[in-house]
This record gives C-alpha cells, sequence and structure tokens, in this order.
C-alpha cells in the first residue's frame, strides 16, 4: 500500500513539476500599446518596394514617438497626450493609398505620414484636404506636391526632385565633364517627371541627353524583370552616363543585365550610372553586380556627416540592432516636427498647426534668436516652446525649413561607391 | 473514376478468392503468416536511447518503435510515410523532400527535417552541407529495414550535434534474416504514372553475413496548382506544376564477418540519389525548368568486440560524401536566357570509438570518444547566360573549408539501490551522460542527461527524463550567397540552438493485448535559428539566431491485439509560443508557425484468414495550423507577426487491401497489394513559403507486386 502511494506521489510530481514550469511560459502576448486619448498619426509605407525599406520608415517614426511617450508625451492643455502610430501599407498603389486614407479617418487618426510614393502621395492628397487632414510625406519627391493648391495640408520633409534632378545634371557637367547622357526611367509619375527635369536641366546646359528609354511597373515583377531591350537601346548610343530614375527593388538585376550585356562589355570606359533619390547603397553592396558598382554614384538628400545624423543613427542602431536606410531621418523628422508644432499650438487640430510647423523648424525671429533644437533635445525643446521661446528643429536629415510650400530647404549630397563601402563626394545645397 | 475502381476492386478480391481456394491451405497455418504483426512492441529491443540493447520500457527516453512487419503491412514507401504514423511527428512536404516537425516545431523555409538527427545503424546520414534529412525513398531501401527507432527529446549528450528534438536509428535487417525478393508497384497519382521497382538480397555463409537491396522510383506529382495565400490572386487555376517529378534512387549494402574469437567487422555502404523536378519551391516556382540533383552516401567500417565477457567495445570509421550531380539546373524566372548552376559538396571522415563495461545485467559504465572532419565548399550559386558565361553571384566564396568536431561522452546506467540503502529504491534505474563538443567554427557545446526509470510492475513504468541538445548552424546557413537577389544569404555569425527538455513518461502494458506509452513533454529553445525576410539594412533573407520556444505538450500512443486486428491509435497536443523581437511591437510571444496543435492518427490491420488477406486502414485529423512567416507577410505586411492566418485543419483516409503469400510462380511465394491514399479525396494544403501554400494529392492508387525468390 505505501509503495502504491509513493508510485502515485512521484507521477503526481512529475506531473505538477512539468504542468508549473510550462503554464507559465505558453501565453501570447501580442505587447499592443493602448493610450488614453492618444494623438493619432497614420503612417504609410510602400512594402512593395522592398519589406525593409518599408520597415525603418516604420521603425524610424516609431522610434520618435517612443522616445516622446517615454518622456510623458505632448502636454496640451495639462494634459499628456501620447503618441499612438496605426501603420499601413499603401501597396504602392493610389487605389490603395485611397483605401488606406480612408480607413485612417474612420479610425480618427489625427496626422498623416507619408506615402512612400509620388504616385500615391499625389491621389491620396485630394482625400487629405477635403478631410482637412495633415500630411506630412518622407519620400514622395514629385515636383507637383510643391504648386498644389493644398490649404498648407500637404507637406515633406523631403525635398523636391526639381532639385535633385537639376543637380544631377549639373554635376555631370560641372564636375565630371560629360556631355552626353542616356536616362532609363520608370514608367511612372515619378519616373517621367525625373527624366523630364534631368533632361531640361542637362540640355539647358549645353549637354545632350542621346537616349531615353523606359520599362513597365505595373503587371511586372520589376525585381526579375529582363532589362536587356532597355539597357542595349541605351548603350548603342555610347553615352558618358546613364542617369537611372528608379527604386531599390530593380537596381541590382539592372547592374546584373548591365554587365551581361554584350554592349556594356565592349565598352573601353564603362558608362557612370547616375542614381537618383532611394535606399541604393545597401541593396547594391548585398545585391549588385560587383563589377559594376564602381562605376555607379547617386544623390541624396540625407547628409550623414552631420552630428544630428550620427546621434539619430546611433540611437537607432541601439534600438534595432542596424543602421538606418535613407529617407528614415526623413520619416523621423516628420514626427518630430509635428510634435513641437504641436506643443508650440496646444492643438491637434491642422489650422492650428500649420504655421507652428514653420515656426518651429526655421528660425522665424526678427534678432534670429531662435534657439536650434538638435536630435536627443526633446526634454529641452519642450521647456523652450512652453517658456516662450521661438525653437528651430534641425533634425536627422539636417536643416528642415520649411518653405510656403511644406517643402525644406535641404542639403543634397553626391555619394558613391568605393572599396565596397558608401562614400560621399560632393555637397550641395537646394 | 468510380468505375474504375470498382472494377479495379473487383480483380483485386477476385485475384485472392481463386488463388486461396487452389492453395487449400488451413486457417491456422495462415494465422502463422501474420504471427509477426502480433509481436508486443513492449518487447522489441531497441539500442538508439543508451548505445544499450533495452526494451522500451527501461530505456531512458520516450521512444517508438516502427518494425519492419508494420512497414510491410502498412504499405509505407518512404521512411517519412512511416514516422507520419508516429505521435508528436508532422510531415509536410513541397514535392522536393519531405519535412518532418516535432514536438509543436518545425524547421520552416529550406528545413528538410533538419531537427532531428537521422541515422542508418547509427552512421549519421543528413546532407553535411545543409544538415537536411532527406525522408523520401532515396534515403534506404525500405525491404531491407528491420525497424524504426524513434526518440523523441533531446540526445546530444550521446550523438552530439542535431540530436536536437530527436533521433530516428533506422536498423537493418541481417542477410540472414532478409526474405529474397524484388518487388515492383505502379501508381496512379493524380493521373499520372508513377512506379517502384526494389529488390533485396541477402543470405550468409559461414561467418559472412551479406545484405544487398535497391530501390528506384519515379512519383509524378504534375497537374497540381498553387493554393492563394487569402485575399491574394497570384496563381489562377490554370497556372499548374507541368513537371513535378521526384527519382529517387537507393543502394544499401553490408557485409559483416563473425567470428567468436575475433569479434564482428562490418562492412556497410550507402549510396542516395535525389532527382527532381520540383515546382513548388520557394524559389522558381512554376518555372518547369528546375532540376534538383544531389547526390550522397557513406562507406563504413566497423569493428565490435566484447572482451572479459563484460567490456564491450566498437571502433568505426566511415567515410561520406555529398554532391549536386551535373544536370543539375535552378531556374528562378521565366527568363529562358539564364539560370542558375550551383557548388556546395562536403566529403567528411568519422572516426567513432565506444566502450562499455558492465558490471551487471543492469549497471554499465559508457565512454566514447569520435572525431569528424567535414572538408566543406561552400554552397554558392553561379548564374549562367546563354553564351556559357558562368559567373558568380554576389558573396559567394570558393575554396574549401575544414568544419572539425571532437566529441567525447560518458554515460552511466544504475540501479539506485547501489548507491542508496532504501529498499524501494530496488525498481529504479538512473541515467547520467554527458557529452562535451569542441567545434572549430562555432566552438565548444556541453551537453548533458539525467534519466529516472521506475518500474511500477512488470511491463510497466514511469520515466523522468531532463536532457540538453543542440542544432549545428550547417555551412549554407552560415555561408551561402543568394540565387537571385533579394534571396537567401548565409550568417556567418549564426550560434548553435540550445534545447533543453523536461519529460515524464508512463509507460506499458494496461491488458495482456493493449499496451500504451504516453508522455508529457516542456521544452524550451534558445537561440532558435530562423530565416528572416529582408529587414533593417540587410535586403536578403538571412538567417539569424532571433527567437525563443517554448513548448510543452503531451503524447499517447496506443497498441492492441483484438482478435483478428491490429491497432494503434495516436493524440498528440502541443503548444508552443515563440518569443521574438519585433521591432515594430518589441518583445511579443506568440505561437509557432507551421506546426498543429492536435493529431489524432489510427490505424486497424484487419487478417481474413478465409480470404488470404488483410485490410489496413489508417486516418490521421491534423488540426489547423498558422502559415509561414513568409506567406502571412503576404497576408499582412504589416502586422504579419500577429495578424496570421491558419491552414484549414484535414482529415486524410488510407486502404490497403493485401494478400498472404500466394503462389503464382511455382516454389516462390507472391504478394499482391492494392493502397488508396486519401480514400476520401480531401482537398488540403501544406504550409507554402512563397506567396502560396502547397496543395495535397487526392486520391491515389498503388497496386503493388512483390515476388520472394
Amino acid at each position: 500500500m505505501k509503495k502504491r502511494l509513493k508510485d502515485k506521489l512521484i507521477l503526481f510530481i512529475s506531473l505538477v513539476l512539468i504542468s508549473t514550469i510550462a503554464c507559465e511560459q505558453l501565453d501570447e502576448d501580442y505587447n499592443k500599446s493602448s493610450f488614453k486619448n492618444p494623438i493619432r498619426i497614420g503612417v504609410i509605407a510602400n512594402v512593395s518596394i522592398g519589406r525593409e525599406i518599408a520597415e525603418n520608415i516604420f521603425f524610424a517614426v516609431k522610434m520618435a514617438a517612443d522616445e516622446i511617450n517615454q518622456k510623458g508625451g505632448i502636454d496640451i492643455d495639462g494634459e499628456k497626450r501620447k503618441f499612438e502610430l496605426i501603420f499601413k501599407d499603401s501597396e504602392g498603389n493610389p487605389k490603395t493609398g485611397i483605401k488606406i486614407v480612408n480607413e485612417l479617418i474612420e479610425r480618427k487618426v489625427d496626422i498623416i505620414i507619408g506615402p512612400t510614393t509620388s504616385a500615391v502621395a499625389v491621389e491620396m492628397t485630394q482625400l487629405c484636404i477635403d478631410n482637412n487632414i495633415l500630411m506630412m510625406t518622407y519620400s514622395a519627391t514629385i515636383p507637383e506636391i510643391s504648386i498644389l493648391e493644398d490649404e498648407d495640408l500637404i507637406w515633406r520633409t523631403c525635398p523636391s526632385d526639381a532639385f535633385s534632378g537639376r543637380i544631377m545634371a549639373q554635376y555631370s557637367i560641372d564636375s565630371l565633364q560629360y556631355m552626353n547622357g542616356a536616362i532609363l526611367y520608370r514608367n511612372d509619375n515619378f519616373g517621367v517627371s525625373m527624366a523630364n527635369i534631368i533632361q531640361e536641366r542637362f540640355e539647358s546646359l549645353g549637354g545632350s541627353i542621346v537616349a531615353k528609354s523606359y520599362y513597365p511597373t505595373n503587371g511586372v515583377d520589376i525585381s526579375n524583370y529582363n532589362y536587356d531591350d532597355e539597357i542595349n537601346y541605351l548603350l548603342e548610343y555610347e553615352p558618358q552616363i546613364i542617369f537611372l530614375a528608379i527604386f531599390e527593388e530593380e537596381v541590382s538585376k539592372i547592374t546584373q543585365d548591365l554587365w551581361y550585356s554584350n554592349f556594356y562589355q565592349d565598352y573601353n570606359t564603362k558608362p557612370t550610372l547616375f542614381l537618383t533619390e532611394g535606399a541604393f547603397p545597401k541593396e547594391l553592396l548585398s545585391n549588385g553586380q560587383p563589377e559594376v558598382l564602381e562605376t555607379i554614384i547617386g544623390i541624396s538628400s540625407s547628409t550623414t556627416n552631420t552630428q544630428n545624423y550620427s546621434a539619430y543613427k546611433s540611437n537607432y542602431a541601439e534600438k534595432y540592432g542596424f543602421d538606418p536606410a535613407t529617407y528614415s531621418e526623413h520619416a523621423y523628422d516628420a514626427l518630430y516636427s509635428i510634435a513641437y508644432a504641436i506643443q508650440k499650438a496646444q492643438s491637434v487640430n491642422p489650422e492650428d498647426l500649420k504655421q507652428k510647423l514653420r515656426n518651429v523648424t526655421k528660425d522665424t525671429s526678427p534678432n534670429h534668436e531662435d534657439i536650434i533644437i538638435n536630435v536627443n533635445e526633446f526634454d529641452k525643446a519642450i521647456v523652450l516652446i512652453n517658456s516662450g521661446v521661438e525653437i528651430n528643429y534641425n533634425g536627422a536629415s539636417g536643416k528642415i525649413d520649411f518653405d510656403e510650400n511644406g517643402d525644406p530647404n535641404s542639403t543634397f549630397v553626391i555619394w558613391g561607391l568605393e572599396n565596397d563601402k558608401y562614400k560621399e563626394i560632393s555637397y550641395y545645397n537646394r | 473514376m468510380r468505375t474504375k475502381l470498382g472494377y479495379l476492386f473487383i480483380f483485386f478480391f477476385s485475384l485472392f478468392t481463386f488463388n486461396g481456394l487452389s492453395q487449400n491451405t488451413d486457417t491456422s497455418s495462415t494465422n502463422a503468416l501474420f504471427a509477426l504483426s502480433l509481436e508486443d512492441l513492449m518487447d522489441v529491443e531497441i539500442v538508439s536511447a543508451s548505445k544499450r540493447n533495452q526494451n522500451i520500457t527501461d530505456a531512458p527516453s520516450i521512444v517508438s518503435v516502427i518494425t519492419e512487419t508494420q512497414i510491410r503491412e502498412r504499405g509505407y514507401s518512404s521512411i517519412a510515410e512511416a514516422l507520419n504514423s508516429v505521435a508528436g511527428f508532422d510531415v509536410i512536404t513541397d514535392y522536393y523532400q519531405p519535412n518532418l516537425g516535432i514536438r509543436g516545431i518545425n524547421g520552416g523555409l529550406r528545413s528538410w527535417s533538419r531537427l532531428v538527427k537521422v541515422m542508418i545503424d547509427g552512421q549519421n546520414v543528413s546532407f553535411r552541407s545543409s544538415s537536411d534529412n532527406f525522408l523520401d525513398p532515396s534515403l534506404i531501401p525500405l525491404n531491407v529495414v528491420e525497424k524504426i527507432e524513434i526518440i523523441r527529446g533531446p540526445n546530444s549528450a550521446i550523438y552530439g550535434k542535431n540530436a536536437f528534438l530527436g533521433v530516428i536509428n533506422i536498423i537493418t535487417k541481417k542477410g540472414s534474416e532478409v526474405e529474397n525478393s524484388i518487388s515492383h508497384f505502379l501508381g496512379n497519382i493524380n493521373n499520372n504514372t508513377t512506379f517502384n521497382i526494389s529488390t533485396v538480397w541477402g543470405g550468409t555463409n559461414k561467418n559472412l553475413d551479406i545484405v544487398f537491396a535497391s530501390s528506384y522510383s519515379q512519383f509524378d506529382y504534375s497537374g497540381i496548382t498553387p493554393s492563394n495565400v487569402p485575399g491574394s490572386s497570384i496563381y489562377n487555376s490554370n497556372e499548374k506544376a507541368l513537371k513535378n517529378e521526384s527519382n529517387p534512387l537507393s543502394v544499401y549494402l553490408k557485409l559483416k564477418y563473425k567470428t567468436d574469437s575475433s569479434g564482428i567487422i562490418t562492412l556497410d555502404f550507402n549510396q542516395q540519389h535525389i532527382n527532381s523536378t520540383a515546382e513548388f519551391l520557394d524559389w522558381g516556382t512554376l518555372t518547369h525548368n528546375n532540376r534538383l540533383s544531389l547526390f550522397k552516401g557513406y562507406e563504413r567500417i566497423s569493428y565490435s568486440n566484447t572482451f572479459f565477457n563484460n567490456f564491450e567495445t566498437n571502433l568505426s570509421f566511415a567515410h561520406t560524401m555529398g554532391k549536386p550531380i551535373k544536370n543539375e539546373i535552378l531556374d528562378n524566372d521565366s527568363d529562358p536566357t539564364e539560370w542558375i548552376e550551383r557548388e556546395v559538396s562536403y566529403t567528411s571522415y568519422d572516426f567513432g570509438f565506444n566502450s562499455t563495461y558492465a558490471f551487471d545485467n543492469i549497471n554499465n559504465f559508457s565512454f566514447g570518444i569520435d572525431y569528424t572532419t567535414d572538408i566543406h565548399d561552400h554552397q554558392k550559386f553561379y548564374t549562367v547566360n546563354s553564351t556559357g558565361i558562368r559567373t558568380l553571384n554576389p558573396g559567394g566564396t570558393e575554396g574549401y573549408e575544414n568544419f572539425n568536431n571532437l566529441g567525447i561522452y560518458m554515460q552511466m546506467i544504475f540501479n539506485a539501490a547501489e548507491f542508496f540503502a532504501f529498499d524501494y529504491l530496488e525498481n529504479l534505474t538512473l541515467t547520467a551522460g554527458y557529452r562535451f563538443d569542441y567545434h572549430n567554427i562555432y566552438g565548444d557545446v556541453l551537453n548533458y542527461r539525467l534519466a529516472a526509470v521506475y518500474h511500477i510492475a512488470d511491463k510497466l513504468s514511469t520515466k523522468l527524463m531532463y536532457g540538453t541538445s543542440f542544432n549545428a548552424p550547417s555551412s549554407v546557413q552560415l555561408y551561402s550567397n543568394y540565387i537571385s537577389p533579394g534571396g537567401i544569404v548565409g550568417n556567418p555569425n549564426l550560434r548553435p540552438e540550445r534545447a533543453k527538455t523536461l519529460e515524464w513518461a508512463l509507460v506499458g502494458k494496461l491488458l495482456k493485448d493493449i499496451n500504451f506509452n504516453t508522455n508529457v513533454y516542456y521544452t524550451e529553445i534558445d537561440d532558435k535559428i530562423e530565416y528572416l525576410l529582408p529587414y533593417g539594412d540587410i535586403p536578403n533573407i538571412s538567417a539569424k539566431n532571433v527567437s525563443n520556444i517554448y513548448s510543452a505538450g503531451i503524447e499517447a500512443e496506443l497498441n492492441a491485439n483484438i482478435g483478428n486486428n491490429t491497432a494503434y491509435l495516436n493524440y498528440s497536443y502541443e503548444r508552443s509560443i515563440l518569443e521574438k523581437n519585433d521591432p515594430i511591437l518589441d518583445q511579443i510571444r506568440i505561437k509557432t508557425a507551421l506546426y498543429p496543435s492536435h493529431m489524432i492518427k489510427f490505424g486497424n490491420i484487419l487478417y481474413l484468414p478465409r480470404f488470404y488477406s488483410s485490410i489496413n486502414i489508417e486516418g490521421r485529423y491534423i488540426s489547423s495550423r498558422i502559415a509561414s512567416d513568409q506567406n502571412n507577410f503576404i497576408y499582412d505586411p504589416i502586422e504579419y507577426s500577429i495578424n496570421r492566418y491558419e491552414i484549414d485543419p484535414y482529415f486524410i483516409l488510407d486502404v490497403m487491401i493485401s494478400s498472404t503469400d500466394i503462389k503464382i510462380v511455382k516454389n516462390s511465394k507472391t504478394k499482391l497489394s492494392l493502397k488508396i491514399q486519401n480514400v476520401l479525396d480531401t482537398e488540403f494544403n501544406y504550409p507554402g513559403f512563397n506567396n502560396y501554400d502547397i496543395p495535397g494529392l487526392g486520391r491515389t492508387f498503388y497496386f503493388k507486386f512483390t515476388q520472394y525468390i
């Protein structure tokens, strides 16, 4: 009898032991935050151009929101309000863009940060204007956004292609001394617009665009598309430089197809490839055709040699374990600009925010007494704003300085790849 | 189709009936033909749990056994199919290779059964470049298998790396046990012809025992269409696999020379060929031009002897190698002017020594040392264009690298009463094992195992076990370059995955003809390696030690012989939580993907001596499971970590009618069988990894003919 009891006891103890340890560890937890009376921000990115690109945007805005929320949020009339982010994917499709803006309106967002691409941004703007939603894009660079009749509701922290395209053309002629070029571009709003800007400026400076070629973006797998025809067409005209108005998802395949082109192999001096703005360097170093990399240069509105960018990059790397990609700093600055404007306006109403956005990002005082606020200086900024002192937020992407169109006054950098490393070559002001 | 099926049944039964009448055999002798089916699984000796012969109730592990009788009578055509009948195992496929999941965890993208260690008579048979185990018919001709010993739980304390969540040890027959035969099956899969031919031959002459077996099959799984992720419409119903074939070839040879004075010398040899036009891989789906061809094999010489009646010694040396065959073509896109070729290979030398000093029948001490050198040519992909220019894709490294591993282990099995003065400990046997591995790439790993087996009664015992294990990063995971931009790349910073498991089991007989094997377990895995979608500053899919897994479950097996029936019933339930850091949500805890929470598996063989036949029915209910991360990203690109879809549950029923040994050829016997898989024609899906899930097969037919010589 005693033996049976011991047997049962062993069984019972074993079961209890295993069950106790197991149960504690086997609950699901989605870790979704909820705040009382939050400031709702819709964040839109285009995952189809590359998941890691879109996530970099999300991560940057989230980092900004976390930094602010951890310090209590924004004080509006004595109430501490935190940022709640709602992330959405536009799929790079204008129709989807409209759909998700409607979803965000239904969820009562106060402000929208995004979208990524110009084609989606152009379609979204009217809906935002109609619904009195302030929209701030971080990478839609099409010039048309600057001249919209937008009731001051459409903003961006990235500069217009009108500036970057002109600088590309100017740099090619002034610094590289190339007089004949070609253009390969996406057949979408961004690509067509950018190609026209480059051509106009290049030719106005005495150069000649000897050939232009485009490829479809709808209904094709852009990262596996065969670019042979488009590339060979351009190469037949022996351009010294090829401007590429493209996105990250196709850049590596283009370098591969270029390398396999017999025309390209026949060139004694390979043509320089000049990339428009985008998150290219990491993608090229990982997936681009290695033999082509040293012929590539590009333009970016993110200067990485500033203290603010270094601070941002350091914070980002510490939080996420990897370095940020291009445009994420523009997204980060979008939230901070909005945060300071809300703090100053003591409101999330777009009508109240419009002028405050300019106030907090540029030197507006007659005697140039605005205090510059850098990255990591949120506490200082709040104290100053609450004390009635004018601030001038200089962000991770550099000087913001919103103009009358809601465009930033950015600095550009020409970059290249040397020994498998990113290198900044030259700087231009807008 | 139904009419054809009916005719086939009538033909088959007529054959049995006619043959039965002509033989005029009495029922009692026919019963003897099934004697092997009625063997008591509790009495089957297994060797894999501690490298010592033990029966299931004594073994310090959770053990299941599939015998050669069960393989034959249930009509299994591969090791994977046999394992799919076991509690706690879930086999999915992409029609290139089966992928075995175990206890709530599946290796996921490009993992083909790499969570377990698979061995033939103790020899590791994984494709070492990737640590994948190919469980299709290429692994070994099934007619040479004596039994499959299946251990769930960690066993790195004995077997070192990759004995992570389980061990599958395939024990081969002796030549003297083999019935020489030639088998052929002809089948219909989705209106495509499939066939197999296999042979086994064995014999013994004085001190020499020889067994040879071979198997070649062709499976044609063409005509099926990828199942879209809910909400997407990437594939339409006209987009079908046009060339989804697999042609596995396997050859096995074993020579054993035994003398009383000088011990046993064994030479064994195994070659596996995989040749598959896979259409459902995560790359190159439906390009119709893929051909994956691999060769792997080993040759081993081993020596064993017992000195002084109680000092057993084993010594072995093996040479193994694996590489693609020249006709391999990887076509990842629709561009016919370019394709991909790969280079990957390994040549390995395994040296092993172990000895056991047995104090008596129970108490013993074992010591072992092994040294392995894997000479890897790391996986790299080349793009080839129509003019034959072959360019190494970015990230590839050329040249060879040695992976060297030294392992030392000790194990002690002893009766607790030998050390402690308590009478009731007489029925308690303790096992303590310890193993140290040193690897030149990823460093030191220490594993141990403790087990207590308490005999409650004869053929009834309870076990409490705790052990650790590890899964080493493979050469492919560490160093591969990509097939195409954005594809999978290696990560040289990977660390081994580590697991620790606590298990309790109750094993034994309920009644004379009913036995059971039930256990509960709890496993924690640290540093689980996952293939992550492009993230951060990495634009490619890459492997990373990224998560922890907590898994608990219960597994219950029941085997019974009732009248003319031999039946089994298995149930397993698991709950596994994956803990990872999601950059947007921070640390989250979610259910693991790809594995069903509930599985019920059953089978019954009904012997019909009067009709010289048996009918085998097997079924399995697989509950819903969460789709792969890669597909959930299509489903919800933002919250794919937590907003996930589930693949529907399904129930599959297989039926097989077999003859007893009938006489068609003079002085030799013949067996016939007809197997219908998925007789209910259930529509179901396996998890996929590239925008779609993989459709399961509908009703399929196999007619098998075995002629004994």
